[in-house]
């Protein structure tokens, strides 16, 4: 995903967007990439796909009523 | 079903055939009964009443599971229990979805089963005892509409192959996105209809008021006003005079509780078309725009306000819970009835009436309990459940906390 339309869809200003995107890249949480087109572009690695799924398990598992699974 | 329909009859029949004969004046009241009696039996049974629907191959978990997220995707609301399943299929009906583990394969069973508004269309003709054939025709509907949508509707998606368990993450996590936003969707559509269903049972208060407005006004202009008011007679007037106040007092009434119960229910819809979009989004693999929240985004935002929905659903009393409120309707009508009759004709000087006002406060004595009561449990139950809710959030938040630090 371009990096400028994510920090749009995000909503924050870019100096903190970026703050917040060398945190998850430092954790290998997502990869930076620069594209022969000048943009640069983020994905999500493994570890990333991973943590994304805990967390959106997390919130499944307390909308139905159940405590998170660990 | 022909069977279960004519059952009612059947029992009238039997009751009047063996009926003893020197009870003869009361026999066709007695059999009249029995037929109710008949009809009460009749739509349990079409409630009770479980119907095979299939075997199928496989653990009664993966069923059960792979059933519910097709449904969902369908877009019907499926609320889970352990081992079973409730689908709403319309305003008024439900399907109860049961599986049992028999050696290597699954038995699924079916039951009717009805929304809290058809629970209340099945209840209040049962209330009101003459008119109780319409609850046995409701609920001969429902059996039906369930019937027809076992076959229809869930054998084909039994029939699918079993869903894999998917090791690639983002698939994974696109179907508990479905999941989750279909539950959220469901709390929220059960919200907002509990909302209208109570903004409906004021407007139903408020006319009942309006109504009980009119022979006072009508009574007291009687008494005190002149044979002739404005050249109209001395009734006329009254009644022209008891129609402006009732009218006036309802519109007034009824536009104070539009002010105050539009901006919830509007809010309560708005969140219910979100998810519904949301949903239909993730389902068919689509993104959001840019400016819109992601589903993610709109889950954790939804959480936050899932205990208020709680609330709402569980405060739309009266016709969720029709015997409590019929008593009070019932114990209120008849104090204020006795409290009028008595004060008429202790007016006109037959003071032996006096009776009719502890009889009065009794009645309203009775309603209050009754209230009470219901408030009591009301008001304990939501405690439990966002209590419990609350529990859940702050471990939610904890573990997640704890996650991003460890990460």
């Amino acid at each position: 995903m371009l990096k400028t339309r994510l920090q749009v869809a995000s909503r924050v200003n870019y100096d903190v967007f970026k703050r917040y995107a060398s945190w998850m890249a430092d954790r290998g949480l997502i990869a930076l990439h620069n594209c022969d087109d000048g943009h640069e572009r983020i994905s999500l690695t493994p570890k990333g796909e991973e943590a994304y799924k805990k967390l959106v398990q997390w919130i499944n598992e307390v909308i139905h009523g159940r405590n998170p699974v660990e | 079903m022909a069977g279960l329909a004519i059952l009612p009859v059947v029992i009238f029949i039997i009751a009047y055939l063996f009926m003893p004969t020197d009870i003869r004046g009361f026999r066709l009241m007695l059999a009249y009964y029995s037929f109710i009696l008949g009809l009460v039996a009749s739509i349990a049974i079409t409630f009770l009443l479980r119907f095979k629907l299939t075997a199928v191959e496989g653990d009664s978990e993966q069923v059960l599971s792979d059933l519910t997220h097709r449904l969902r995707i369908s877009g019907f609301r499926v609320s889970e229990k352990p081992g079973e399943l409730i689908v709403t299929t319309s305003s008024i009906a439900s399907v109860k979805v049961k599986v049992e583990q028999v050696s290597e394969k699954t038995v699924v069973y079916c039951q009717s089963y009805a929304t809290p508004t058809g629970w209340s269309v099945i209840l209040i003709p049962l209330l009101f005892i003459y008119v109780a054939p319409v609850a046995f025709a409701v609920s001969l509907y429902l059996l039906y509409h369930a019937t027809a949508f076992a076959y229809n509707r869930l054998l084909p998606r039994l029939s699918q192959l079993t869903i894999p368990s998917l090791k690639d993450g983002s698939r994974g996590t696109r179907a508990m996105l479905i999941d989750g936003l279909s539950e959220g969707r469901r709390l929220s559509a059960e919200a907002y209809e509990a909302a209208r269903s109570r903004y409906h049972d004021h407007i139903l208060i408020i006319m009942t008021l309006g109504l009980i407005t009119l022979p006072f006004v009508v009574v007291l202009m009687a008494e005190y006003t002149p044979e002739e008011v404005f050249g109209m007679e001395r009734q006329s007037f009254s009644l022209l005079l008891g129609l402006v106040v009732a009218l006036i007092f309802v519109s007034v009434a009824w536009r104070i509780l539009g002010s105050r119960t539009s901006p919830l229910i509007k809010e309560l819809r708005s969140w219910k078309d979100r998810l519904e979009l949301a949903l239909a989004r993730e389902t068919a693999s689509d993104h959001p725009p840019d400016e819109e929240l992601s589903s993610f985004e709109l889950m954790t935002d939804a959480i936050r306000e899932v205990p208020k929905w709680m609330k709402i659903r569980r405060k739309a009393g009266m016709f969720r819970q029709p015997a409590d409120w019929l008593l009070i309707f019932y114990f209120g009508i008849f104090a204020v009835m006795a409290a009028f009759v008595g004060v008429v004709y202790m007016y006109q000087g037959v003071l032996y009436w006096v009776f009719a006002f502890p009889i009065s406060a009794l009645l309203t004595v009775l309603a209050v309990v009754v209230y009470s009561r219901w408030r009591k449990d009301t008001q304990e139950e939501i405690e439990t459940i966002v209590g419990e809710w609350e529990k859940r959030h702050d471990k939610l938040l904890t573990d997640m906390e704890a996650y991003v630090r460890s990460v």
